[in-house]
């Protein structure tokens, strides 16, 4: 009992990651039905821009050690400096390839996903690197054995408060209205007048930020970043938002903690039924598997047809 | 179509088409069409299924760019510029179908229509006397680029009339005189 629960919440705290990330994956799909392959970079990038920031406010406004100041600084930081890069993306390298077929706009992605990796390995080498803590992080003993660290409670606190902000984002604002209305129709929400290249750039920043804000988070937990965290991340995070239903905003969040969830249990209780922990990363690919075959249009995806 | 006048330089065109043609990839949908919409005037676009009249809209309207000649709004050349800034400047048009967003409210439907607007009470005025608000539109003799399958209304709610066949303007002329043409009306009045 005591492994179940705290697996429950090393996994849905992993799974809040997850989510954090299949949003902008969700989002950006919704939008332009374009898997952003690069997204899972960007996840990366907003780490290395947090460790960046971290060292910069330590030498320059002696704001070095743990402190909840330095920790906003740098989540802050992070997420517009990667929110940036997303718009810059999407402005240079997808946009001038929209007009001709998908296949077109996702190979420039899967392009821009090496040119991010190889442009840090080159740049950062790659090794791993420690991010400095800005958290003292400790441990609190539940019942039992079980236990949750400062951290956890961090990542749990911060995604939650950024998922509501999402949702007030897209449901409650103008600009949400129209990222609402040009996911549904491209041309029929251009002629209400609405700037859909501004709303598509607009979705990129969010998108890029959120998974930004997951790299810091991360990096607060378990603090070693390096170039290529964001591939095996980025592709659990991709099946994540395949597994809710791919261009549905609760199906991301819903879909991150099922695999974030099932990756834990592997290791708490897989090698009973004869799988190792170290199959941990294969799980969210089984469950890829299963969902193409069974639902491939996800839990929370609707099965109807795309217009023609 | 609405074309609403915005500049206070009187032109007596509205909207004038020059030699467009245009293409979806190696498909030519229009060839060399030429028309003109003078202030005030309901002019009506017909010919049959495929003939190109959603491709002539859809290029007025900014969604697609001709591959040659010119359109003029008010006197200024608009090929080539985005649909949402046309929008602003007087032409509108409502997406094909049923062109409802059904992702979105009811009310979140309506209020799309004055996504470009800033002032909310009056949206929320607007939106709740909806009808009103149709019937103001005719009575103000805004200039109308009528696009119908119904050959037969069109002609009678319509001042000029060109007739597109295959991606090309093949008569033109007053409403009436179109009506009265025997070979309009054996190919598209079924007389
Ligand atoms: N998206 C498209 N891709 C390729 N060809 C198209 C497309 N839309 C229309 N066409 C072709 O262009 C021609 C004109 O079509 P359209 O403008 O829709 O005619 P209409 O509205 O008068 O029925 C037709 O031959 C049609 O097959
Ligand atoms: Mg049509």
């Amino acid at each position: 009992m005591d492994t179940f629960v705290q697996q429950l919440i090393n996994g849905l705290n992993i799974g809040a990651i997850y989510a954090l990330i299949a949003l902008g994956y969700t989002m950006v799909y919704g939008i332009l039905r374009l898997i952003n392959f690069a997204h899972g970079d960007i996840y990366m990038v907003g780490a290395f821009a947090g460790y960046g920031l971290a060292y910069f406010i330590a030498a320059n406004l002696g704001l070095a050690g743990a402190s909840w100041g330095a920790l906003l600084i740098v989540l802050v930081g992070a997420m517009i400096t990667a929110a940036l890069v997303g718009m810059a993306i999407e402005r240079f390298a997808y946009r001038p390839v929209r007009k001709y077929s998908r296949m077109t706009t996702l190979i420039t992605a899967i392009g821009v996903s090496l040119l991010i990796e190889n442009l840090f390995v080159a740049r950062y080498g790659g090794m791993g690197r420690g991010f400095p803590q800005l958290l003292n992080d400790r441990t609190y003993q539940l019942f039992g054995n079980a236990a949750i660290s400062k951290s956890q409670i961090l990542i749990f606190v911060v995604s939650i408060a950024l998922m509501l902000l999402l949702q007030w984002i897209i449901y409650k604002t103008r600009v949400g209205t129209a990222m609402r209305a040009v996911s549904f129709n491209l041309n029929s929400s251009k002629l209400m007048g609405i700037n859909t290249d501004a709303i598509i750039t607009f979705t990129f920043a969010l998108g890029s930020a959120l998974a930004a804000a997951a790299g810091v988070l991360t990096a607060q937990y378990s603090p070693t970043i390096d170039p290529l965290m964001g591939i095996t991340t980025g592709l659990k995070a991709f099946v994540a938002a395949v597994l809710g239903g791919i261009g549905n905003i609760p199906g991301a969040v819903l879909g991150g903690l099922l695999i974030g969830v099932a990756e834990t249990m592997v290791v708490g209780y897989g090698a009973n039924v004869g799988i190792a922990s170290t199959y941990r990363d294969a799980v969210a690919f089984a469950i890829l598997i299963l969902v193409l075959l069974l639902r491939p249009s996800g839990l929370l995806g609707s099965t109807v047809q795309e217009k023609v | 179509m609405l074309l609403t006048q915005n500049s206070k330089l009187k032109t007596s065109f509205m909207l004038t088409i020059e030699n467009i043609s245009v293409n979806y990839g190696a498909i030519e949908a229009l060839t060399n069409i030429s028309m003109r919409v003078e202030q005030g005037e309901v002019v009506t676009l017909i010919g049959a299924n495929g003939a190109g009249k959603t491709t002539t809209l859809r290029t007025i309207t900014g969604l697609l760019e001709p591959t040659e000649g010119r359109i003029l709004f008010e006197g200024k050349e608009i090929q080539g510029v985005a649909t949402h800034k046309l929008v602003a400047r007087g032409i509108s048009m409502s997406p094909e179908g049923r062109g409802v967003f059904a992702n979105l409210s009811v009310r979140e439907n309506l209020q799309m229509g004055a996504y470009l607007r800033k002032n909310k009470t009056e949206i929320a005025e607007d939106v709740d006397t909806i009808f009103e608000a149709i019937d103001e539109i005719r009575s103000k003799g805004t200039t109308i680029l009528l696009v119908e399958q119904n050959a037969h209304a069109a002609l009678h709610h319509s001042d000029r009339a060109y007739v597109l066949e295959t991606g090309k303007i093949v008569m033109e002329g007053p409403s009436k005189e179109l009506a009265a043409d025997p070979r309009i009306k054996e190919a598209y009045l079924g007389e």
